[in-house]
Parts: C-alpha cells; sequence; structure tokens
C-alpha cells in the first residue's frame, strides 16, 4: 500500500491540520470527501478543534477541566476577525451594523480578557506571551478605524458605546494615538467626571452601574481620558501610564511573580497613584451654578467652563505602600466612624477569590503622610472593584472607589473616582489612577511632586 | 526469531495482539532477571503500536459519513483494559502471599516486589508510548478522570489491590514500619534502607488526579506521617517525664539536644523532607515546650554558677520555641540589676557618697557591666532580646543605686570626676593605649546615664580646670574624648568643649604676639606675662564675687595688655578673672631663691612684703583690696605655710628664715570654701540650664505646630528632651506658665489645654 | 555502534547518537542496555530509513526536546517555520513525504514528525476543497445537496 495523506492514522491527520495554525484549513478540508468531514466534525471528541483553537489561542481551561464548547468558540472568533477584515481595506472603511459591531466588540473583549496570565519562566526568566493579546493587537493596529471611528456620532450613546468604551480602556488608545487630544472627546470626558451627579451611593461612589450592574466602562474610559491627557499635558514623557494590552493581562504588574499566597488581586508591595482635581471653585461653579440649570435637574451642564483658556485641572503624583490584613474576614474596624459594614452588601463571593482587605501608608512627598485601609472584591460581573479610604493624622477624609483595568494583578492596575469620606452634598470629587511599581526603587519612574493652578 | 508466539501482523484483531502481548509484559513483570532481547522489545512496541493505529490505516470512512462517531478511538480503551485486568491479577497474588506474614518479614516482602513491580512498570509504560502519548492524553484532555499514563496506572492498581488491602489489616504495613523506628529510638541497629524504601513508597503513591506530575502527599500523610508523628509525641512524653524525674535540668536539656538532632537525622535518612517541619515541632513542643516552666526555673541557678555551657544549651533550646525566651531575658535582667546594687552596695564604706572614691564607683559598675555583657555574647549569642536586658538593667543601676539614693545627678557626677581624674597629667594609666581603652568604658558608662546634661556640666567645669591650670594629660586624648562624646550624644552637647580649646590655641598666639609687641616698644618689661581670653559663653567660670586692687607692680602690665587687647578688638569686654589667676614669685630674700607659686590674692598680700616687715589685718585689706573675711582665709594659707608669721592678733610678720625642702613651693591650694561651693554650683547651673532648655524646646515645637493641646505638648517636650534628661512634668509646666506670662505662647480661645503660638 | 534492520533486510550500522534521535531506540538502549545485537525495525523500509537516518544524522547534536518542552507545547509560541536545511530535506514526493511521516511517528522522532506535518499542511494552507483533492489525489464522495449542506456549515470561515 502507498503511503498517502488517506493513509495517515486518524491522529496524524489531526496533528497535520494543527500545525497550520490557520482554523479555515478545517472548513476547506472538511469539504473534500466523507472521511475528511467526519475527521473535522464527528470524531467523537473535541481534541482536533481543541488543538487548533490552542495554536492559536491561550488555554482557557484554567485549573479545573471546565467544558468548554471549543469548536464554536473558535468559530466564533474566526468569524469577528473575518467580519472585521471584510470592513477595512487599505484606507476605505464600511461601517459595521450595530449587530455586527456588538458582536466583533464582544468577541475581542472576550479574548483580551482570557488572555493567559503572565508567568515567569524560572529557567530563562523570560516572561510568557499571551496567543490572545497578539492575536487582538494585530486586530487592532489592522483595524483601528472601524473599531473606534474618530466621528463624532460614535459617541453617541448606544448598546455598543460601552464595549467601545472597555476596549478602548483595554487598549490604551486615549493616549497613544493623538487624535483623542481633539477638543470635543477631552471636554466631554471631564463634563463627564466632574459631574458629581455621577457619583451617588448606587454607584459606589465610582465608575460603577446602578444595582450591582458591574463595572461602568463609560466611566472609566472618560477616566482614563481625562488622566491620560493631563498626564500628558503637564509632564510628557515623565510618567510613564501603564497602558496597552498586554497591560492588562492577569498578573502583569511588576512583583506579581513574587505575590504571597492568597494575594490574588497582587495587592502587596508599591504603588503609585495619580490624582486630578478641578479647582473647587471651577467645580463648585460648573455643577451648582451652571447656566444650564441646576444639577439636580438631570440636563446636560454647560461644558463652556472646560473651553476657556484658562480652565486646568491639578494632579498630584502619590506613592503608596500596601501590605494585607486579612483576607476573607473583614479586620476589626480600626475607627468607629466608619466601619467596613459598606462591603457586606455583597454578598456573592468567589471561593477563590475572598475580599481581601489592606493597610498601608501614602506619601505624597508632602508633609501629610497618610494612612490607607481598603479592600479589594471579585465582583458578581467577574470584574475586581478596589476601595481605599485615606486618613490625615487620625481622621479619614478621603475614600476611593476604582475598578481594575484588566485580569487580576493587570499592569494597568486600577482606575476610579476619589471623594470625601462623609460624601456631603457638595463635597468635590475626581479620576484617580492607581498602579504598582516594581520592588526596586531605581526601577520606578522619576517622580517629582506634580502640581498645577494654585495647590 | 526465538519468540514464545509469532508476531502477529499489522492488522490483528484484539485477542491476537493482546495474548501476543500480555506473554512479553508477564515476561517483563516477572521474569526481566531473564533479560529481553532487542527484537523482542521491538516486536511488543510494533505490536502495540500497530494495534493503536490499525483500524485507520486504510482511509475508510465512517460508514454513517455525516454524523455519529467514529469507532477510531476504541482501540486504545481495549489495551488499556487489558492492562488494568493484567496489573489486578498480577497484584492479587501478591496480595496473597503477603497475607500471613508481619513485621519485618512483611517490610521485607513488600519492599522487595515494591522494586520489581514499578521497575517492570517503567518498561511497560515505555513499550506503550503510543498509547500514552495519543489515547491516554486525548482522553484527559477530553476531561475524563481516572484515566493515566500507563506508569500511573500500575501505580493506582497497587494502591488499591496490594497497599490498601494490606494497611486495611490494622494499618499492618505502617505499624511495622513504626515498630522499627521505635527500635531504633530504643538503641537497636535497624535496616534502615527497608524503612526508607517503604516510605518512599507511600510518597510515591500518591497520585494527584488533576495533575499527574505533580507529587501529592496524601498517602504519605495519612498512612504514614499522621500516625508517626503521634507514636513520636507520645514516645517522647513518656521518655522526658520519665528522664527528669530522675536526672538534673542540665543533663535533661543535653539529651534533648541529641533527641532533636536525632530526629532531624532522621528525616534527612529516610523521610520525606516534607514531615520536617512537623516533626520538628511537635519534638520541640513535647521534648521543651512542655518542660519549660522547669527549664526556666533552672536559668537563675545557672547564672549564680555562672555555667556556660549550660547556659548556652538553654538558650538554644529555648529560641526554638515561641516565647520561649522571654522570661529569660526578664530573670536576666532582674539577675544584672541586682548584681549592680549589691556591687554598689558593697563598696560603701562608712563616710557615704561623700567619702566613695570615683574610681572604685566606676570600676564597681564596670565590672558587672563587664561580666554580663559576656554571659550575653558568649552564652546567648549576642541576642538582641537579651542585649535589651542588659541595656536596661545596667541604666537602672548605673542611675539609682546605693550610692546616689534617690538622686539621678550623682552618678553622672562621680563618673565626670573619674573621667576627670583620668584626663589628668597625674593619672596612673601608663600603659600605651591603657588610658583610651580607659575612656572606652567611660563611654560604656555614659550610654547608661540618664542625667546627660549633669555629667556635661560637670565634665565642662573640670575641663575648664585642666585647662587652665595646664594639667591636662594630653590634647590627643581630650579631643578623644570629646570625639566619643560628640557620637554618642551630637554636635550640640560637645560644642562648647570644643571652643574651649578654640580658646587656648588663640590665647597662646594672643600671648605670643603680645610679647613680641612689647619686645618692640617696652624693653623694660620684666614680668613674664602670659593670658587667656576666654568666651564668657563657653567656659563655667565666674568673676571674683570681690573687690581687688591690682597690686602696682603688676598694673602696667595689665595696662598695656588690655590696650594692646582693645586695639586688636575693639569693642569686647575683658573681665579679669583673678581668682583663677596665677603668679610666681622669686624669693630673693632667700637662700637658695625660693619660688613661690601663689594665686592672685597670695601675690597681692605678699608684695606688700617687699617695702615692710609687719603689717595688720586692716592695713593689708586697705592694701589688696580683699574683704576681711577672705582675706583672712588667704592669709590662713601663708602662715600655714610659715611665710608669714602671726603671732599676735591680726598683726601678719614677714619671716625671713622660711625654708622648704623644695624650690618651687606651690601656694596655690584651693580655700576650704571653694571646693564644698563647686557641687552646688555645679547643680545649679545644671538646673539653669534645664528651665532654658525646656523653654527653648516648647518655643521650637510650637513654632511648627502653631496649635497644640497641653498633654501633646507634654510628650512632644519629653520625646525631644530624653536624650539629655528626663524632664520632669511640673518642671515642663512651669516652664509654659512662664512662656504664658512672657506672650510667647498663648492659650487659645475658650480653651484651658490648647496653646497657640504668638508670632 | 547501533546495528539496525529494516522490514526489507537492510542493516545500518549508525552511531549511537544518531539512532538516539527516535526515542523508541533511546528508550529501548537505556532499558535493555546496550549489545551488539541488531535492532529490527518491522514498520520501516530500507529506503524511508535511509532518509530519516540522513535526518538524524544532521541533527545528532541538537539537545534532545525535554518532557518539559513537550508538556508545555500548547503554552509555548510554537515556530512555524521550517529550517533551511530541513525545507531542502523534505522536498520529496509525496508518497515520500508521508511515509517519513509514518516512520518518525513510529519511531518517536518528534521534531521530523512536525516537519512533515507543517509540509502538508502548508501544501493544504489557502486551497479550496477542489485544489486539495486534486493535490491528494481524493475522491469527492459526497451527493450535490450533501455538498451544499456542508458548504453552509463551513460558512464561519468564508471571507465576506
Amino acid at each position: 500500500m502507498r503511503a498517502s495523506f488517506l493513509s495517515l492514522p486518524q491522529e496524524l491527520t489531526e496533528h497535520a491540520l494543527v500545525q497550520a495554525e490557520d482554523p479555515r484549513i478545517l472548513a476547506a478540508v472538511a469539504q473534500c470527501s466523507k472521511y475528511l468531514y467526519s475527521i473535522v466534525y464527528s470524531s467523537g471528541d473535541q481534541h482536533l478543534w481543541r488543538s487548533v483553537f490552542l495554536s492559536i489561542f491561550d488555554d482557557i481551561r484554567g485549573d479545573g477541566n471546565a467544558k468548554v464548547d471549543w469548536k464554536s468558540l473558535l468559530q466564533k472568533r474566526i468569524r469577528a476577525r473575518s467580519l472585521l477584515e471584510s470592513k477595512q481595506h487599505g484606507y476605505s472603511t464600511t461601517t459595521l451594523s450595530l449587530e455586527e459591531r456588538t458582536a466583533v466588540l464582544g468577541t475581542l473583549i472576550d479574548v483580551v480578557c482570557t488572555a493567559s496570565p503572565v508567568q515567569i519562566s524560572e529557567v530563562d526568566g523570560e516572561r510568557n506571551t499571551s496567543k490572545n493579546i497578539r492575536w487582538v493587537s494585530k486586530f487592532i493596529d489592522d483595524c483601528t478605524d472601524v473599531l473606534f471611528p474618530t466621528h463624532s456620532d460614535s459617541l453617541m450613546v448606544s448598546p455598543a458605546t460601552a464595549l467601545t468604551a472597555r476596549l478602548r480602556a483595554y487598549t490604551g488608545l486615549h493616549f497613544e494615538a493623538k487624535r483623542w487630544y481633539i477638543h470635543e472627546p477631552r471636554t466631554i470626558s471631564r463634563a463627564f467626571v466632574y459631574d458629581l451627579r455621577n457619583y451617588t451611593e448606587e454607584t459606589s461612589w465610582g465608575p460603577f452601574l446602578p444595582n450591582g450592574g458591574g463595572i461602568n466602562w463609560i466611566h472609566i474610559d472618560h477616566l482614563m481620558r481625562v488622566i491620560c491627557t493631563n498626564a500628558e499635558e503637564y509632564n510628557h514623557s515623565m510618567i510613564h501610564l501603564p497602558t496597552g494590552l498586554e497591560c492588562t493581562r492577569p498578573y502583569s504588574a511588576p512583583e506579581s511573580h513574587a505575590r504571597e499566597p492568597g494575594d490574588w488581586a497582587g495587592v502587596e508591595g508599591t504603588w503609585r497613584r495619580i490624582i486630578c482635581f478641578m479647582d473647587y471653585r471651577d467645580l463648585f461653579a460648573y455643577n451648582f451654578r451652571n447656566p444650564a440649570g441646576r444639577s439636580e435637574d438631570g440636563a446636560h451642564l454647560n461644558t463652556n467652563i472646560f473651553e476657556s483658556d484658562f480652565f486646568g485641572e491639578a494632579f498630584r503624583v502619590l506613592e503608596m505602600e500596601l501590605y494585607i490584613t486579612s483576607i476573607g474576614d473583614p479586620p476589626p474596624s480600626p475607627s468607629p466612624s466608619l466601619t467596613y459594614s459598606d462591603e457586606e452588601e455583597d454578598v456573592y463571593s468567589d471561593p477563590n477569590r475572598p475580599t481581601i482587605y489592606f493597610e498601608g501608608k501614602s506619601d505624597g512627598g508632602t508633609p501629610n503622610e497618610s494612612r490607607i485601609r481598603g479592600s479589594v472584591t471579585a465582583m458578581p460581573c467577574g470584574g475586581i472593584q478596589w476601595k481605599l479610604v485615606s486618613s490625615y493624622a487620625g481622621q479619614e477624609r478621603w475614600c476611593s472607589s476604582g475598578a481594575q483595568v484588566g485580569g487580576a494583578g493587570s499592569a494597568v492596575g486600577v482606575v476610579g473616582a476619589w471623594s470625601s469620606v462623609d460624601h456631603a452634598p457638595m463635597d468635590p470629587s475626581g479620576p484617580f489612577w492607581l498602579w504598582k511599581q516594581p520592588a526596586k526603587p531605581d526601577e520606578r519612574d522619576m517622580i517629582g511632586m506634580h502640581s498645577f493652578h494654585g495647590l | 526469531m526465538a519468540l514464545a508466539h509469532p508476531m502477529p501482523s499489522a492488522n490483528s484483531d484484539l485477542a491476537t495482539t493482546w495474548a501476543f502481548l500480555e506473554e512479553g509484559v508477564d515476561h517483563i513483570m516477572t521474569r526481566l532477571k531473564e533479560g529481553v532481547s532487542y527484537s523482542k522489545y521491538m516486536a511488543l512496541y510494533t505490536v502495540a503500536y500497530n494495534y493503536c493505529t490499525s483500524s485507520r490505516m486504510h482511509g475508510t470512512p465512517d460508514p454513517s459519513a455525516l454524523g455519529g462517531r467514529s469507532g477510531a478511538n476504541l482501540v486504545g480503551s481495549d489495551l488499556y483494559n487489558n492492562l488494568i485486568r493484567y496489573f489486578v491479577r498480577h497484584l492479587e497474588t501478591l496480595r496473597d502471599t503477603s497475607d500471613p506474614l508481619l513485621d519485618v518479614a512483611l517490610l521485607r516482602y513488600y519492599a522487595d516486589e515494591w522494586d520489581r513491580y514499578t521497575t517492570g512498570a517503567n518498561y511497560i509504560n515505555r513499550l506503550f508510548t503510543y498509547l500514552n502519548r495519543h489515547w491516554v492524553k486525548r482522553e484527559k484532555d477530553e476531561g475524563r478522570k481516572n484515566v493515566y499514563a500507563v506508569y500511573t496506572l500500575a501505580l493506582v492498581q497497587w494502591k488499591s489491590v496490594f497497599f490498601v488491602h494490606i494497611q486495611n489489616k490494622n494499618s499492618k504495613l505502617a505499624n511495622a514500619v513504626l515498630r522499627l523506628i521505635e527500635a531504633q529510638r530504643n538503641g537497636e541497629t535497624i535496616d534502615q534502607s527497608l524503612v526508607k524504601k517503604v516510605v518512599d513508597s507511600f510518597v510515591s503513591l500518591g497520585l494527584d488526579d488533576s495533575d499527574t506530575n505533580k507529587a501529592s502527599f496524601d498517602v504519605y500523610r495519612t498512612h504514614f506521617e499522621t500516625p508517626f508523628i503521634t507514636a513520636t509525641e507520645q514516645y517522647y512524653t513518656q521518655e522526658s517525664e520519665a528522664f527528669l524525674a530522675e536526672n538534673s535540668v542540665s543533663a535533661y536539656m543535653k539529651r534533648a539536644e541529641e533527641r532533636l538532632r536525632e530526629e532531624e537525622d532522621r528525616v534527612e535518612i529516610y523521610l520525606s523532607s516534607t514531615t520536617r517541619k512537623t516533626l520538628v515541632s511537635k519534638c520541640e513542643h513535647v521534648l521543651i515546650r512542655e518542660h519549660a516552666n522547669t527549664i526556666w526555673d533552672d536559668f537563675q541557678n545557672l547564672l549564680d554558677y555562672d555555667k556556660d555551657e549550660d547556659l548556652q544549651r538553654m538558650y538554644t533550646l529555648m529560641s526554638r520555641i515561641p516565647e520561649g525566651l522571654e522570661p529569660l531575658r526578664k530573670r536576666f535582667e532582674d539577675h544584672v540589676k541586682r548584681a549592680g546594687l549589691a556591687a554598689v552596695e558593697k563598696i560603701m564604706g562608712e563616710g557615704g557618697v561623700d567619702a566613695l572614691e570615683p574610681k572604685a564607683y566606676v570600676d564597681a559598675l564596670l565590672d558587672v557591666h563587664k561580666k554580663n555583657e559576656e554571659t550575653v555574647t558568649r552564652s546567648f549569642r549576642g541576642e538582641a532580646g537579651f542585649v535589651a536586658s542588659l541595656d536596661r538593667a545596667c541604666k537602672e543601676f548605673v542611675n539609682k543605686n546605693a550610692a546616689t539614693g534617690s538622686s539621678t545627678q550623682k552618678s553622672p557626677e562621680l563618673l565626670a570626676k573619674h573621667t576627670d581624674a583620668l584626663l589628668r597629667k597625674n593619672n596612673k594609666l601608663s600603659e600605651e593605649g591603657a588610658l583610651e581603652e580607659a575612656l572606652n568604658q567611660v563611654m560604656t558608662l555614659f550610654k547608661y546615664i540618664e542625667d546627660k546634661d549633669v555629667f556635661q556640666t560637670f565634665y565642662t567645669t573640670k575641663l575648664s580646670k585642666r585647662l587652665i591650670h595646664g594639667v591636662s594629660a594630653s590634647d590627643e586624648s581630650e579631643a578623644s574624648m570629646i570625639s566619643k562624646l560628640k557620637e554618642a550624644c551630637g554636635f550640640e552637647y560637645t560644642n562648647k568643649l570644643q571652643r574651649m580649646f578654640t580658646d587656648m590655641s588663640l590665647s597662646k598666639d594672643l600671648t605670643d604676639s603680645f610679647k613680641e609687641r612689647m619686645l618692640q616698644t617696652h624693653d623694660d618689661m620684666d614680668i613674664n606675662f602670659s593670658v587667656m581670653v576666654l568666651g564668657t559663653n563657653f567656659w563655667p567660670l565666674n568673676p571674683p564675687a570681690h573687690t581687688f586692687t591690682i597690686p602696682a607692680d603688676i598694673l602696667p602690665t595689665y595696662e598695656r595688655f588690655q590696650r594692646y587687647y582693645q586695639s586688636k578688638h575693639s569693642g569686647r569686654k575683658l573681665t579679669w578673672l583673678w581668682n583663677y589667676s596665677k603668679n610666681e614669685l622669686r624669693a630673693n630674700y632667700t637662700n637658695p631663691k625660693y619660688i613661690l607659686m601663689t594665686s592672685s590674692y597670695q601675690m597681692a598680700v605678699l608684695v606688700q612684703y617687699n617695702n615692710n616687715d609687719t603689717l595688720s589685718l586692716d592695713e593689708l585689706v586697705t592694701a589688696t583690696g580683699i574683704g576681711k573675711d577672705i582675706l583672712v582665709q588667704v592669709l590662713g594659707v601663708l602662715v600655714k605655710a610659715k611665710i608669714l608669721i602671726n603671732e599676735e592678733q591680726e598683726q601678719y610678720d614677714f619671716n625671713p628664715n622660711f625654708k622648704s625642702k623644695k624650690i618651687r613651693v606651690n601656694l596655690n591650694q584651693p580655700i576650704k570654701a571653694e571646693v564644698k561651693a563647686e557641687s552646688t554650683e555645679v547643680l545649679k547651673t545644671v538646673d539653669e540650664d534645664r528651665k532654658y532648655v525646656i523653654q527653648a524646646t516648647i518655643v521650637r515645637i510650637m513654632k511648627a505646630r502653631k496649635t497644640m493641646k497641653n498633654q501633646a505638648l507634654i510628650q512632644e517636650v519629653i520625646g525631644q528632651i530624653a536624650s539629655r534628661f528626663n524632664p520632669k512634668i511640673p518642671d515642663i509646666k512651669k516652664a509654659i506658665d512662664t512662656l504664658l506670662e512672657k506672650d510667647y505662647i498663648e492659650r487659645a480661645d475658650g480653651s484651658r489645654d490648647t496653646f497657640n503660638y504668638v508670632a | 555502534m547501533v546495528n539496525l534492520v529494516t522490514s526489507d533486510n537492510e542493516s545500518f550500522t549508525v552511531e549511537k547518537a544518531v539512532a538516539s534521535r527516535s526515542v523508541l531506540i533511546k528508550n529501548m538502549l537505556e532499558d535493555v542496555g546496550e549489545s551488539d545485537q541488531p535492532i529490527p525495525l518491522p514498520n520501516v523500509t530500507a529506503s524511508v530509513l535511509k532518509k530519516v537516518l540522513e535526518y538524524c544524522d544532521h541533527h545528532k547534536n541538537e539537545p534532545m526536546p525535554t518532557s518539559e518542552d513537550l508538556a508545555a507545547e500548547d503554552t509555548r509560541k510554537r515556530t512555524t517555520d521550517i529550517g533551511e536545511w530541513d525545507q531542502k530535506f523534505i522536498q520529496v514526493d509525496q508518497e515520500m513525504l508521508f511515509e517519513i511521516i509514518l516512520a518518525a511517528n513510529y519511531l518517536d522522532i518528534k521534531p521530523l514528525l512536525d516537519v512533515g506535518c507543517k509540509t502538508v499542511a502548508n501544501m493544504i494552507k489557502g486551497k479550496t476543497p477542489e485544489e486539495i483533492r486534486k493535490l491528494f489525489n481524493i475522491v469527492n464522495d459526497f451527493t450535490p445537496e450533501e455538498e451544499a449542506q456542508i458548504k453552509k456549515e463551513n460558512e464561519w470561515a468564508e471571507d465576506r
């Protein structure tokens, strides 16, 4: 008998198909003959589809042998790719329909969110790469215009808006693509993040949807844009905000490989934090003396104030040192004025990710060193919520509420909003960004005191 | 080929294939000693390989093309199930053979069979590589539990068919191992390699279902480690109690140390290293913690008799258990304190503290410190906790003891006086480096002194005397001592002292340049004159408390220098400290011509006799300008030295027949009133300084904070001053009141206990 | 030296390092021990073994892939590219190509198996079903209805 393609044992035929690292080969081969069709579509197990999937994407099984429908997941991802590619040919682009857009964005976000955690090889110290990130990056490079259209109607709210915002938060494109400095988006973002109506008990005083609806990615997107543009405008290369898809991978933050068991969120270590704020008089005027009406009215506020040549925000860079005080059970409350009771609302708890409680100190180069305490919680939606309270001279003064952008221990870190502990009416609020630093001080970015406009 | 069965062809059915394979498998499992030829090995591999790949070799599509499951994947499971059946049957024989065996015989059998079985299973695993690579891997990827690579499968069967069976009989296997270990603990020689082999098998049988690459110690733990630890606990509980009942603590500690070492070696020799922590901490608990009270109670005894080796052993043992050292540290502290107090008690003579020699006092303190410091280093390995105990104890007895009473100022005074004696010319430390060493020892005690400012004041006073009188042993030693103090207390503490040296050297230059000038302008000057110009703020010197008429003999020199100095530094005020000045007079009326070394007052008296032989007290008062009461004392010294004769009331005659053994006669003895005044004077200065320091500190704090509560302010003041002395709270309160009066601070509106800084 | 005997009874004497590129032979030498017995290879013919040994000889000094490498295969980045020498080496007719693949599979020479399978994959890549049938001489045994249905089933991979 002569050796031929058809004479190979099934496992070798499959092996050859996997080596192509192109799933479309499966469709072509399946259409050749009944035997080949049966190998692709009715082999009785998922071996072939799983292997092809894993030749292109990161494994999504985690520790347990979760049941995965490899075939439909792979087909869904390939379909999204084909769809997107078909819309972008050189410089001419066609718009996606809302339905297509939702599907494509959903798929890309899923691929980003299932990227493999960063691991450092014990043999050569190399960090593993993620096939998912490589795959999505290529896409976004090739199809940026389709994914993030510049014309302003894309900023209108639609079901896809939150998805676009989320993907942009992952890519960090506020920062890299210069066109995001055009006035309009920056003003819109400022108008949003400094609109005090967006901070309520319902939204946990941060970028969250009401009623436990998860993370408000539109809010996150605005917060990131405000911080990025400020950082770019004020200090150019001095601060490196950790953005980009690679920075969203679980445990991509510095020192993650050395974290203690139990510290699933990578809490312990040194962090850097940027805080932005408006001059309180401006903030008050924008919110409560707004020509468009009182802020309770629910109307769009007049944003002229942000267009003024004299307008500017201040921002400050702080360094924090955090350590864990308890995992799972809240530690005894340090002060009766503010207990952890607000966290207990979350009946949901992930057995692998129990809430972590931490403490630490923050030093902004000012004489006012402050104490920090807080918690990290896994949300039912899969997101990770951070809460911090800082106190000066024993008085709890500020609290911060934010969401991890990317997986646990992502290098991007936490984006959110700060507000006063009392949450009295008319108390101020503003954006913050918190990200992990290397353990060795000489590997960190240089910082000085950055404060502007009368601070 | 010499095969029992001919090799089946590529497309043979299961029965033919398995018949061939089973014979080979059995050969390897039971008769491996006979060897395996290459051709047999290759035949077995090839037959297994062919069977796994055969059903698809023809490219026949599954008949139901558009759905349904191809039968292709079943071939693997055929071989796999047959292997299971083989292993089970094979192990059942072992099981039956082992049933009547006990103890060492059982262990021997088990270990031998284990060796043979695992070696064979390794072969089989490789012969069935293709099954492992494809079918097994695929089944596992599909999430099927209980499918293993062939070698692991063999172990799984060993465990369930053989191992669990033996263990179910009253843990027959593990107990046999435990009995051997107990025998070894009792001193018998055992076959350690046998224990190791069996224990290793417990580890190998731990199979992690989710990841076969990861070792799981569950079998080892359940079947061996847990009962082993329990047995260990029982054994040593019994042994330690029995041993202590008949032996001393010292002997027991030796024993415990040996036992702990033995157990650690045991882990090394034949247990899994994962057991180390549990075993060692269990032994530490039973051998040390359970008898900690008895051991602690023996500590004082060891200290009293300086049993260094036992102390060291107790330290080492106690450092192994949590909180083990704390009671020792506490006891050690008390011990040192008692020793210190006793040492001072012993040197206190009948004369009380006034008769106490500073050197004797300092040496007594140092001896206690030295001895116990050595104990810390030698027996407690310089451990920080014991160092702290030593320091606390020394601080206690150095500052308060039989010599000091309740005053914390006595110790610094005595130490400063001792230091003065060391730094004087006539100290008896001839040896090279001996002085330096003595100064280092001063610093050892200085570290413990609470009122460092008292020491500072005494030291300054003594230093000024040494410098003025030129009796310092060497500039080098002085500088060395100052740099030690500077290191201990900082620049501020020694600033004044250093300025004193500066003044001394400036004065020398000044004297020289003055003399030079005089040579040019007044070559008639017949008085040898030298001067010290000392900064008022840096020297603890007081101007004369009484009047004095400058004798005509030195008046021109006095005036010339005054003019010279003003020309150089106009605007500076010179105060002449006659009370510290000294003179040398040559007695031309005697043979030999004695040199009289005098104070200025004595000189003023004596020069009157250049023109008179007899003078009344009143005449002398008028001539010298010195008050009568002081003058009487001055004259008293001269009379006692027989320079003058006082035979009639208030009349002093010149003694032309003065005789002395020495050419140089030192008349310059301090008069009694001065000696007595010194200590009180110094302490008064200290109190004044303290008031000032407290006030300055409050002002500094308030300036920075603007507003502060009373309590917080007091705390802060104490915190900032503690390194110099322990300020008393009433003194701080007094200082606050003073500052309120002076309007440096004010009470905040409507508040009793909050202060504002007044800018 | 190791003496290999093919199914058609031809004998090849090669260095141990060369023969040991085959994990099968390497394992056997380890288990059974070395001797001067011939090693029969009942599934390999002389013409194929010659070719395989050429490959083994060329790669004899490279480190063997460890079991960790094989376990990590799914997560690590693979090299899609075939080395230059290998590319030339594998330029053989289809029958020999598949013979090499089968022999590499049997002898357990993973790198050679991958080179062979990658080559096959590259041959298929970018081709239509019809082109693939032609390439491998495959008979289309679908009815037109089946063909239409299957085409629809494979739309997920279509460019639009």
